[in-house]
């Protein structure tokens, strides 16, 4: 039996109308892969939004950490007395050195921004005295004061038979004012970064 | 015929259903890899914060032993005669409560204390929740074997959330004879 010409070309086993795949199912499969897709490019973008966020608050920290340490060298009496007219600062960052300076005035400092990036770091500072100085004149109750035990022996029982007392707690009230730094790292972020610590004189 | 292509049928869904599948474990596994990050944010500022609470705690430790030396010598010579094994109980047991005294001051938990003012003070500046300690205070004596001079030594701790951090100085002193 002689084929027809559609018979020839074709083989019986794959007909022309199922070589390759119909609209509907591209449509279909478009339509699931956009479907999976989108939170994928969510997924991607708040990714990169923390990782920049984590990248930003680390160099506040670095910052912050760095002027704690540039505080805590500064001239005490100065420092605690917000004379310090102009404080260096020489910060190393990603971008390279970078110099600047913390203005005071008072209590508190400001210093110049710092711009690694797209971010700006502004950096602000607080002196604040929490202990003062203690007055033999004019006593007060805020003054640091240091405890020990005394260790001379305490006075024998007046006519013997108890037991003695027990050593007395001597204590010492200092006579500086003592201070307490903060810093404050403001990059843009929800919430700025404040670290605080204390400082002793140690002049004497 | 038409039997022979039922088995095609489906193939392009079931292959975008493979790679759907594929994208959303991705998707699952940077949304936790993301929360994870965000934890670290807070871990990275505790870290700083209890170190600002250790570098507190070394300040007042040094502080105290610079305006009372010679109460710490005493507790010195105490100690070193434990070291020899020359102390008798009395001797121990004073040992025992000038040092517990001595370092009372330190220990922010202690109600009362300068440490418990100054984190009261940090806490309200910073918004936080510190701690801070000194675990070690203790003379190095040049007395003993290797060394040519004295050293104080002082470990202080400092805690901010669940973040502890631990600082420990050597600090050269000089003890007139």
């Amino acid at each position: 039996m002689p084929l027809s010409a559609r018979e020839k070309i074709s083989p019986p086993y794959c007909p022309s109308r199922r070589a390759g795949l119909s609209l509907v199912e591209i449509l279909l499969a478009l339509l699931i892969l956009t479907i999976a897709v989108l939170p994928a490019i969510g997924a991607f973008s708040g990714y990169y939004g923390v990782a920049t966020r984590q990248m930003e608050q680390e160099m506040a920290l670095k910052l912050g950490e760095a002027v704690v340490n540039v505080l805590m060298t500064a001239n005490y009496s100065e420092l605690k007395e917000g004379a310090i007219p102009a404080l260096p600062l020489n910060i190393q960052t990603p971008s390279g050195s970078f110099s600047g300076t913390m203005s005071f005035a008072g209590g508190y400092a400001s210093g110049t921004p710092v711009t690694i990036g797209k971010t700006k770091y502004i950096i602000g500072a607080e002196v604040k005295k929490i202990f003062l100085a203690q007055n033999i004149g004019t006593p007060h109750n805020n003054a640091l004061e240091f405890s020990w035990i005394s260790p001379d022996a305490p006075p024998p029982p007046f006519g013997g038979g108890a037991a003695p007392p027990p050593p007395p707690i001597a204590t010492y009230s200092c006579f500086n004012d003592l201070i307490c730094l903060k810093v404050t790292v403001d990059f843009g972020g929800a919430k700025p970064i404040e670290l605080a610590t204390f400082r002793a004189d140690m002049a004497r | 015929m038409k039997k022979m292509l039922n088995p095609r049928k489906g193939v392009a869904l079931a292959m975008v259903m493979v790679f759907c599948i594929a994208i959303l474990g991705l998707v699952t596994v940077l949304v936790f890899n993301t929360r994870s990050h965000k934890g670290s944010h807070t871990y990275q500022h505790d870290t700083s914060r209890a170190l600002m609470a250790a570098t507190a705690a070394m300040q007042l430790a040094i502080y105290k032993y610079r305006v009372l030396p010679s109460e710490y010598y005493k507790i010195h010579t105490l100690e070193t005669l434990k070291n020899k094994g020359t102390a008798d109980a009395a001797a121990l047991n004073a040992l025992n409560s000038f040092k517990t005294a001595w370092m009372a001051d330190f220990q922010s938990d202690n109600a009362g204390s300068p440490a418990a003012k100054i984190k009261a003070e940090i806490d309200k500046s910073t918004g936080g929740n510190h701690s801070f300690g000194v675990e070690e205070f203790s003379l190095v004596s040049k007395a003993a074997q290797g060394y040519t001079r004295d050293y104080l030594k002082i470990r202080a701790w400092g805690a901010s959330g669940d973040t502890r951090k631990v600082l420990e100085e050597l600090i050269e002193v000089r003890i007139s004879d």
